[in-house]
């Protein structure tokens, strides 16, 4: 894997990737034929999104004979929301930092953003 | 908002202060340093570089990709230890006599540490050989196009 959450978002970016990744975490391991059989996608293209989710190290394939069965790891998953979790604590902490600053009061270390809300687009 | 498919994170808060002067402690170093970490330095013109220290001690590296005074400033950053390269985008609203500051952050996809820096660097270094015709252009007193 290549340890870069740009990677692994922009590889689930794409909602046939998604269903392939789902299929593959809910049954796998799984073939390539498998998934093809499951799927309204050719066999070449499940292969192609293998390719990208093992490339994010979403999914990894092992042989087992003259077959590649490929399943997913659920920790790459846990890596990408521990990004957006980390995200959000920072620019919790930070605007509310900012709000303080800009309405002049003294910034207080540690302080949560009870403030802040979120925007619910 | 944080949404894990188009791997976003978004804040909004409105700020008792116009448009004017939240953009001064976006922009100036040490207002920034106040509420943006422990403290950090940006060159805020396109292709700018800066360098942001978080509480944690992470060192963050950027370049400014957008600078719409008092409407918009967007950067890409990457922290030093970790491939993870992101997008920040600060829009601000005129909301009464305050202002509405809402903050993007988002994964930017298929980039690694490598490919922000050389992002990074290529504008920075357009960005002085811009800024070096320009001066070349006041001291002979010639318009100079960059083409």
């Amino acid at each position: 894997m290549t340890g870069d959450v740009g990677t692994m978002f922009g590889a689930l970016a794409d909602p046939t990737r998604r269903g392939v990744l789902e299929a593959v975490a809910m049954r796998g391991p799984l073939t390539a034929t498998e998934l093809a059989a499951e799927l309204p996608v050719s066999r070449q293209a499940i292969v192609k999104h293998l390719q990208v989710l093992g490339h994010a190290g979403l999914v990894v394939g092992s042989r087992a004979g003259r077959q590649h069965r490929y399943q997913a790891v659920p920790a790459v998953l846990d890596d990408m929301r521990a990004w957006l979790d980390d995200a959000a604590r920072r620019w919790d902490r930070s605007l509310e930092r900012l709000r303080r600053h800009v309405d002049g009061e003294p910034s207080r270390p540690g302080d949560h953003a009870s403030h802040v809300h979120e925007s619910i687009d | 908002m944080d949404d894990f498919e188009t791997a976003t994170v978004t804040r909004s808060v409105d700020l008792d202060a116009t448009p004017e002067r939240v953009w001064d402690a976006l922009v100036d170093d040490d207002q920034r340093s106040a509420w943006l970490g422990r403290r950090s330095r940006i060159d805020v013109r396109r292709g700018g570089p800066g360098k942001v220290t978080d509480d944690d001690g992470t060192v963050r590296h950027l370049a400014v990709e957008d600078v719409q005074p008092g409407r918009r400033l967007a950067w890409r950053w990457w922290p030093e230890q970790t491939g993870n390269c992101s997008t920040v985008e600060f829009v601000l609203e005129p909301v009464g006599p305050g202002t509405r500051l809402i903050v993007t952050e988002r994964a930017a996809p298929g980039t690694t540490v490598a490919a922000c820096r050389s992002a990074a660097g290529s504008g920075v270094s357009s960005a002085l050989v811009c800024d070096r015709l320009t001066m070349l252009a006041r001291v002979v007193g010639a318009a100079v196009v960059v083409v």
